[in-house]
């Protein structure tokens, strides 16, 4: 479908190895989204979609292709004999229109209600006997240069693993129309109808021991939905969005809501599939849909597809989350300026300053030739995808030296070590008072108000030097080594 | 069968789920088919969801439900065609209800009896079955040990194979038991018809199909009361296991204030007290008490103390599993287990159905809000900001310690008085997780204190105190979680706590939900601290009340000092006491003495 509705496409590059190399072939195979067409088919009405799809089915095989020969997805029945089936009647037969006019037909029938297959094949044969095959076979239908002689040219049946012995179809068998149509409708019902869950089918327990091939009788139920039903009247409702105060969304419809689902999707997580899809508005994935998309709005799109008013607590978080998108930006293909910078030629290329000497800048290449005219004798980094990387002729970089090569060897053990200095208060407000000129210190330090500690790392170390001097203003202070 | 009708209110789903359409006209009739067959399992606003799973059928099946009734139903509720394997699915289920039963025939020995061979061949095949079944007596039948009667149904269960009971029951020794028309307090009494109806249903005229089972009431309607009813009918020595000591004290309370017992024929069997009397109410935690983590379990003589006629599981979802293990082995007594909820933490929903029996009589709880039976509940989440001195703190702690550090927001005290002031004519529950907080708020607001550490004797006169209405706030810990039977409390207002359990939850709300005079409107708050871990942890609370079906508001105050928005403001639907809002232009002060009569 997405191939035919024009959604994907897909090539194959590399060469053939051969049917039997146990090379890969084509290892350069590969599938295309074409964004655009499926953005052009969601904006479709539902309705129109499900034209679309039904029209693809409908149409979409050749005559190679038709119930009689080929099994679609959910086909469990064999099909006829294929050889032969390119001449004669079969080429002629319009099977789009049939299967058009045959689910006009099972649209009268009512919904949920079984019915027997051979129901209906009787009153196609009744009503209706040249719906598959006209009475007149047309011009067209020739077999070797000659016009077909015999309706049911095409077909024939045998016993079971029985392929010696063929019994043609003759157009004077009084069971010819079951025979022939009866497994067409069979094979029908479990096609497209069923594909498009227009049908459910009940099947005979499967036992051809014995039996004839193709199977006869093997499909022996069926019951239309209620989707065939206003598909083909064309009175398919819009989906019925409700949200509800746990957050979940349920989209209720009998065709596939592709619309809906694509607006919601980036929201939310996909929780039930089914008549009733259920989806589950997330914190995470609000704040980055609207990272990604700031024009749609989640409230005000929730309430347009549900049609009345969120529940409070829901729109107080949805509004609570938004504010959480932009807290935070992620610079993509910009670059990195550093050093001081002196004159003003950077400054239109800045974005933002991050520190005195290290800015996000854009348009990197004119920044670069920018500061060569301006004398500035810049130096360019080109960072990895995971490291920063550091030419060796910069003596100061931000970025982390380049590690030197060691020789190959021994596997290398790389140990990483930390000393942590823990200083233990007996009295809390003393320990609340060092903590707070630590704070005021802007020296960010495991502080633990419960055991009374403060932990710091050796390069703090000058920091909580200068508050323990503060706090000597105050108390008399004692270190005492506790460890030998 | 009926052709489907886009109007009707359910749509059954693939997988067993059911939707069931709040609005629709035909709401009532869906939801009271639906309590017979299937199993809620959640409902918030609009559309409320339910399960078919094999329990759910058995369950059904055990009131006499067929697959035929359920099919039916579906087919007749539904809104679109019932997907034909769901159909498929319950007639499945059904079937396999009743294929066993288990009987008693003459002497001790009890026979299991299979529908059919090829069942029969099945059971005799199955090694985990092999214990239990002694000799095979027929072609369908085998003989089963009396005391192996639980371990046979718990292992057919896990089978798949729900077993009908119809071994009966030991009479038990009879006693003089009845309902007093007027309490010993001087009030007319007389079970509600449902509880009434709960109990008619559970002894089912004394038959063999009765005496053991499963009443799901939600919190505030009375389980207790239907326990006694149920015990009126039985007229046998009962054993009664509840929660906590405070749970068991307020049985007692009840049973000497609504039926015809003395002091002297109920006794409790406590870590403080251990009587043995004709009504003996024991608590869960003394029955598993033992001295080493592989010694036997002490206190389990008590089930052979007596000739118990009827044995009383209050609290059923929180049964422990060593006394699953000892109620394998009673299933010659009469067992009734009351709950709100039939989900276990623990998933042993099953162990449930085959130990103490299937469930007998549910009513949605919305069904009686509606009809005023319990009290309508509004939540209420507070955000309050921290301080920018707080924040920094919060900033740097360590991951684990900025739960407290939020939940112990020192702001959140303002927010009480003033909440404390709004409702001052009602009985107010403070909870909190820490001590230390709670403390801090019980000194500060000048209400006494439950904690861990309060003794019973102190927690019972402060319970008294509080029922009679001489105390109007009260400062628990998360002691108050579990059977607490507070009867007059109609806000509570949570500062601190984890939102870990959904049982937990539920029975805090429960706390509140008794009927209250006048609107009959209960308040439930919770302060968290804004923008950190105990917001997030809220959200868990928030998703669960509104599954539950609880209106529940947001208020996001905009500064750590901020005051509580008008009340037209927060919503509607809230007491009359609110529109006074000139108190409340300042800072609220709270005199002790208004509190404490």
């Amino acid at each position: 479908m997405g191939l035919a509705l024009k959604f994907v496409r897909y090539d194959t590059e590399g060469e053939y190895a051969g049917y039997s190399s146990s090379e890969p072939s084509f290892p350069e195979n590969y599938i295309t989204v074409d964004e655009p067409a499926y953005e052009k088919f969601l904006k479709r009405s539902l309705p129109a979609q499900e034209q679309a799809v039904l029209a693809l089915h409908l149409g979409g095989a050749d005559e190679g292709g038709s119930e009689f020969f080929s099994r679609g997805p959910l086909t469990w029945s064999d099909g006829f004999d294929f050889r032969g089936c390119a001449i004669g009647v079969v080429p002629t037969i319009p099977f789009a229109k049939v299967r058009r006019h045959l689910l006009e037909l099972l649209a009268r029938c009512p919904v949920g209600v079984w019915l027997r297959t051979e129901s209906l094949v009787e009153y196609l044969r009744r009503n209706d006997p040249w719906f598959l095959i006209p009475q007149v076979l047309p011009a067209a239908a020739t077999r070797y240069g000659q016009r077909a002689a015999d309706r049911y040219g095409n077909f024939v049946e045998r016993k079971r693993g029985d392929w010696s012995n063929q019994t043609p179809i003759s157009s004077k068998d009084p069971e010819g129309f079951a025979k022939v149509e009866g497994r067409y409708i069979e094979r029908f019902l479990e096609g497209v109808p069923l594909v498009l869950g227009y049908t459910e089918v009940a099947y005979l327990q499967r036992n051809r021991e014995g039996g004839l091939e193709p199977s006869r009788g093997f499909v022996s139920g069926f019951r239309v939905t209620e989707r065939l039903r206003r598909a083909i009247r064309n009175e398919i409702a819009p989906p019925k969005v409700t949200v509800l105060p746990n957050f979940e969304v349920h989209v209720e419809s009998l065709f596939y809501a592709a619309q809906t689902v694509a607006r919601l999707r980036p929201w939310s997580e996909v929780v039930q599939r089914g008549l009733v899809s259920v989806f589950k508005l997330t914190k995470a994935s609000v704040a980055a849909a609207l990272v990604t998309d700031p024009v749609e709005k989640p409230i005000a799109t929730l309430e347009a597809l549900s049609g009345r008013p969120l529940p409070a607590n829901v729109k107080q978080e949805l509004n609570d989350w938004a504010g959480h998108s932009g807290k935070f930006i992620l610079y993509a293909g910009f670059s990195l300026l550093e050093g001081p910078r002196e004159s003003t030629t950077a400054d239109p290329f800045v974005v933002e300053t991050i520190a005195p000497n290290l800015a996000v800048v854009r348009a990197a290449d004119r920044l670069f030739q920018a500061l060569e005219t301006a004398g500035q004798v810049p130096v360019r980094i080109r960072h990895a995808g995971k490291t920063l990387a550091a030419p060796a002729n910069v003596t100061s970089c931000l970025a982390p030296a380049l590690a030197p090569r060691r020789a190959a060897g021994k596997p290398a053990l790389k140990l990483k070590r930390s000393v942590q200095t823990t200083l233990r208060f007996a009295a809390a407000e003393a320990h609340a008072a060092f903590a707070k000129l630590l704070l005021d210190a802007q020296c960010v330090v495991p502080i633990d108000r419960r055991a009374l500690t403060v932990s710091y790392p050796r390069k703090a170390e000058a920091l909580v030097k200068e508050c323990l001097k503060q706090l000597a203003q105050a108390y008399r202070v004692e270190v005492e080594e506790i460890d030998p | 069968m009926p052709p489907p009708d886009l109007q009707n209110p359910l749509i059954v789903q693939g997988d067993h789920t059911i939707l069931l359409e709040v609005a629709n006209p035909r709401y009532a009739e869906a939801r009271d088919a639906l309590a017979r067959f299937a199993e809620l399992v959640k409902s918030p606003e609009h559309i409320h969801t339910y399960r078919v799973t094999p329990l759910s059928i058995w369950n059904a099946c055990a009131v006499g439900e067929t697959a035929e009734t359920i099919v039916g139903a579906l087919q007749r509720l539904s809104r679109y065609a019932l997907p034909g394997h769901v159909g498929a699915s319950v007639r499945d289920f059904a079937a396999r209800y009743g294929c066993l039963k288990l009987h008693r025939c003459d002497g001790a020995a009890l026979r299991l009896a299979a529908r059919d061979r090829p069942l029969a061949e099945e059971l005799a095949h199955q090694k985990t079955l092999a214990p239990f079944l002694r000799a095979r007596v027929s072609p369908l039948e085998f003989e089963v040990a009396a005391v192996d009667r639980g371990r046979l149904k718990q292992a057919l269960i896990r089978l798949g194979f729900p077993t009908e009971d119809l071994a009966g029951y030991l009479a038990g020794e009879e006693i003089p038991l009845a309902l007093r028309p007027v309490a010993r307090s001087g009030r007319p009494f007389a079970p509600r018809a449902y509880q009434g109806e709960a109990a008619e249903i559970f002894h089912a005229g004394g038959a063999d199909r009765g005496g053991s089972g499963v009443i799901v009431l939600p919190c505030g309607a009375g389980k207790t009361i239907v326990g006694m009813a149920c015990m009126a009918l039985v007229r046998a020595s009962t054993l009664i296991l509840a929660t906590s000591v405070t749970a068991a004290r307020q049985w007692k309370t009840e049973l000497l204030d609504k039926t015809t017992l003395t002091a002297d024929d109920i006794g409790e069997y406590s870590g403080d007290r251990k009587e043995v009397r004709p009504v003996t109410i024991a608590t869960y935690q003394i029955l598993t008490h033992r001295p080493g983590k592989d010694s036997a379990f002490t206190h389990f003589t008590l089930f052979d103390q007596r000739n118990w006629g009827l044995i009383i599981y209050d609290e059923v979802h929180l049964l422990p599993a060593p006394v699953f293990q000892i109620t394998a082995s009673l299933q010659a007594r009469r067992r009734l287990g009351l709950t709100a909820t039939l989900v276990r933490e623990d998933g042993r929903e099953d162990d449930v159905f085959a130990l103490i029996g299937p469930k007998k009589y549910d009513v949605p709880w919305k069904e009686m809000e509606h009809q005023g039976w319990i009290a309508r509940a509004v939540c209420t989440e507070i955000r309050l900001p921290m301080t920018e001195a707080r924040r920094l703190d919060y900033a740097v702690a360590e991951a684990r310690h900025k739960f407290r550090l939020a939940s112990e927001n020192p702001g959140k005290l303002r927010l009480v008085r003033q909440l404390l002031e709004r409702h001052r004519d009602v009985p107010v529950l403070i909870i909190g997780m820490y001590v230390a907080q709670v403390e801090s708020f019980a000194r500060k607001l000048g209400l006494p204190l439950l904690a861990g550490a309060t003794n019973q004797r102190k927690r019972d006169a402060v319970y008294e105190q509080f029922r009679r209405g001489e105390l109007r706030a009260l400062v628990v810990s998360k002691i108050a979680n579990f059977s607490v039977d507070l009867p007059d409390a109609a806000v509570a207002i949570q500062v601190s706590g984890m939102f870990g359990s959904r049982q937990e939850e539920a029975q805090r709300l429960g706390r509140i939900l008794r009927p209250k005079p006048g609107e009959n409107q209960a308040h439930f708050y919770s302060i968290v601290s804004r923008d950190t871990v105990e917001q997030e942890f809220a959200l868990n609370r928030q998703l669960f009340l509104c599954e539950q079906g609880y209106e529940y508001r947001i208020v996001n105050l905009d500064g750590p000092d901020a005051w509580l928005p008008e009340p037209a403001s927060v919503g509607a639907g809230l007491p009359r006491d609110y529109s006074d809002a000139s108190r409340r232009k300042a800072a609220p002060t709270i005199d002790p003495r208004a509190y404490t009569r």
